[in-house]
C-alpha cells in the first residue's frame, strides 16, 4: 500500500509473482503442543511467516485492578522479533504492536468461554519470529490452536486469514510484495460454526463490490485454515503425546 | 457408558433432550456442543455428555489436596495462598488466596490459631469450600505443616513429638498442626 513498483504483481493469465492463483493461500503449517513450559502453544508458518504462540491460564489476574469479578480477561501480547523484518526492528511494543494486541484478544474473547474463571487471566504470547506479510492473522491462527491445546473451554477455534488488492485483482492472503505495493489489505478472522466475523480491518482502498469478494473469498479461506488447525491439534493428541511433554 | 470420540471446540456432541451438558461443554440453543478439545464421552447411565480433556485447566475443586503457604494468622483464622494441587504440575488457575477457619485446623479443640500454624509455614491441606472464597482444613492425619522455619533463626525445624518442632540450632521448640511425614515429603 505504501510504494510503487513496476513489477507485474498479478499477470495477465492471473497468476501471482509466486505461482498463485487470486484464490489461493500460501502453503500453511501449524503444529500445536512445540512448548513443554507453556500450558499451550501453536507452531504456525504461513508461506515466509513464522509464528509462536504460547497460552498461559486460567491464572490469577496481575495487576489486580484489571481482573473482572464477572469473567476472566485475556491479556495478549503480541511482539516481533528484531531479525524478523528485513531492516532491524527496534525491540519492544510500539502503536503497531498494541493495536494488533488488543485486536487479537478482542477476537479471541468472542470465543473464549470467559465466565468459566471468575477473576483470572488468560495470557497469550504470540512471538513474530519471521515476518511476511500477514502476520497478525497467522498470530491469530497460531493464538487460537494454542488456546484450544491449553484445554481452554472454547466455542470455537479462530482461523484468520487476509484478503486484499493488487493491480486490478482481488486476492487472498497478500505475499509482503502484494501487500507493499498493492491497493488494499482486508486481514479477517471469522468463527468457522457461525460464519461470524471477529475480526477485519481494511488499509488501502475497495469498491464495495472489491470487498464483497474479498469478504467471500477471506471466509473460504479460513475455512481452509480452520481445517488446518483441527488437523494439527488431532496430530497433537492422536499419537499417544496426552497432556503436557 | 458408551462411545468415545475426538471432538474440537465448537462441535455439535448432542442436544439438550437426550443429555445434560457437563465438564467440557456448553449449550446454545438447546444443542451440547464441545468446548475442549478431547475424547466425548456420553454416559448413557447418569445421561451425561462431557468431554474428557487431555490437559485441562487446574481449577480447585472440593477434595483436591493442596500445598500452600501460611500468610497471615488472625484471631479465628489462618490465611494462605495455595501454590500447586496435588498430583498436577500446571499453575493452579482462579482464586488461590484461602482461609483455614480455627475449627477446621486440628481434630481437636483450637484454643489459639498460632499455636498450630504460623506465617510462611508450608502447609498440605485439603480444599473443603470454593465460593464464596476458598476454605481449607488441615484436620486429617496427612495433612499439616509439612515445612517450617524457626521463628528466632530461620533455620529449619527439626520435627520432635507428635505436635512439636525444634530448632537445633538456637534450641527453640515450638507447637504446629503437623503432617504425619513432616520432615520427609519429596515433591
Amino acid at each position: 500500500m505504501s510504494g510503487t513498483t513496476d513489477m507485474i504483481l498479478v499477470n495477465k493469465d492471473g497468476k501471482r509473482i509466486d505461482g498463485r492463483t487470486p484464490d489461493e493461500h500460501r502453503d500453511i503449517k501449524i503444529e500445536a503442543g512445540v512448548l513443554a513450559n507453556a500450558d499451550g502453544s501453536a507452531y504456525v508458518e504461513i508461506g515466509k511467516n513464522k509464528v509462536l504462540a504460547a497460552v498461559y491460564g486460567p491464572r490469577e489476574c496481575h495487576p489486580r485492578h484489571l481482573q473482572d469479578p464477572t469473567k476472566a480477561i485475556i491479556q495478549c501480547k503480541y511482539n516481533m522479533q528484531t531479525y524478523s523484518v528485513s531492516d532491524r526492528k527496534r525491540p519492544g511494543t510500539d502503536r503497531r504492536s498494541v493495536e494488533i494486541s488488543k485486536i487479537t484478544a478482542e477476537a479471541l474473547e468472542k470465543v473464549v468461554l470467559t465466565e468459566l474463571y471468575p477473576r483470572a487471566s488468560i495470557d497469550v504470547y504470540i512471538e513474530i519470529l519471521q515476518a511476511n506479510a500477514g502476520t497478525r492473522c497467522a498470530g491469530l491462527t497460531a493464538a487460537s490452536v494454542a488456546l484450544a491445546d491449553a484445554g481452554i473451554p472454547m466455542r470455537d477455534i479462530v482461523p484468520a486469514i487476509a484478503a486484499g488488492k493488487a493491480d486490478g485483482y482481488v486476492l487472498l492472503d497478500l505475499n509482503k510484495e502484494e501487500d507493499n505495493f498493492g491497493q488494499a489489505d482486508v486481514p479477517m478472522a471469522i468463527v468457522p460454526s457461525t460464519n461470524e466475523i471477529v475480526l477485519l480491518q481494511m488499509d488501502g482502498n475497495m469498491t464495495r463490490e472489491e470487498f464483497d469478494k474479498a469478504i467471500e473469498m477471506g471466509v473460504r479461506g479460513c475455512h481452509d485454515v480452520y481445517k488446518l488447525q483441527k488437523e494439527a491439534l488431532l496430530n497433537r493428541y492422536s499419537d499417544g503425546g496426552d497432556s503436557d511433554e | 457408558m458408551s462411545k468415545s470420540r475426538k471432538v474440537f471446540p465448537g462441535d455439535e456432541i448432542a442436544v439438550e433432550e437426550e443429555y445434560a451438558a457437563s465438564d467440557g461443554t456448553f449449550v446454545s440453543d438447546g444443542k451440547i456442543y464441545a468446548s475442549q478439545i478431547g475424547d466425548l464421552v456420553l454416559d448413557d447411565d447418569e445421561y451425561t455428555a462431557r468431554v474428557e480433556s487431555p490437559n485441562p485447566p487446574n481449577i480447585l475443586k472440593e477434595g483436591d489436596i493442596v500445598y500452600a503457604v501460611v500468610a497471615d494468622i488472625r484471631k479465628t483464622m489462618a490465611t494462605a495462598d495455595v501454590v500447586a494441587k496435588d498430583g498436577t504440575e500446571r499453575q493452579v488457575g482462579g482464586e488461590t488466596y484461602a482461609t483455614i477457619h480455627v475449627s477446621k485446623i486440628s481434630p481437636g479443640y483450637t484454643e489459639d490459631v498460632s499455636k498450630e500454624l504460623r506465617k510462611g509455614d508450608f502447609i498440605r491441606a485439603r480444599v473443603i469450600g470454593i465460593k464464596p472464597s476458598l476454605q481449607l482444613t488441615t484436620k486429617e492425619e496427612n495433612l499439616g505443616v509439612i515445612r517450617a522455619l524457626c521463628s528466632r533463626c530461620k533455620e529449619e525445624f527439626v520435627r520432635k513429638g507428635e505436635n512439636r518442632l525444634h530448632c537445633e540450632e538456637c534450641n527453640y521448640t515450638m507447637s504446629r498442626k503437623l503432617a504425619d511425614d513432616y520432615g520427609d515429603v519429596q515433591i
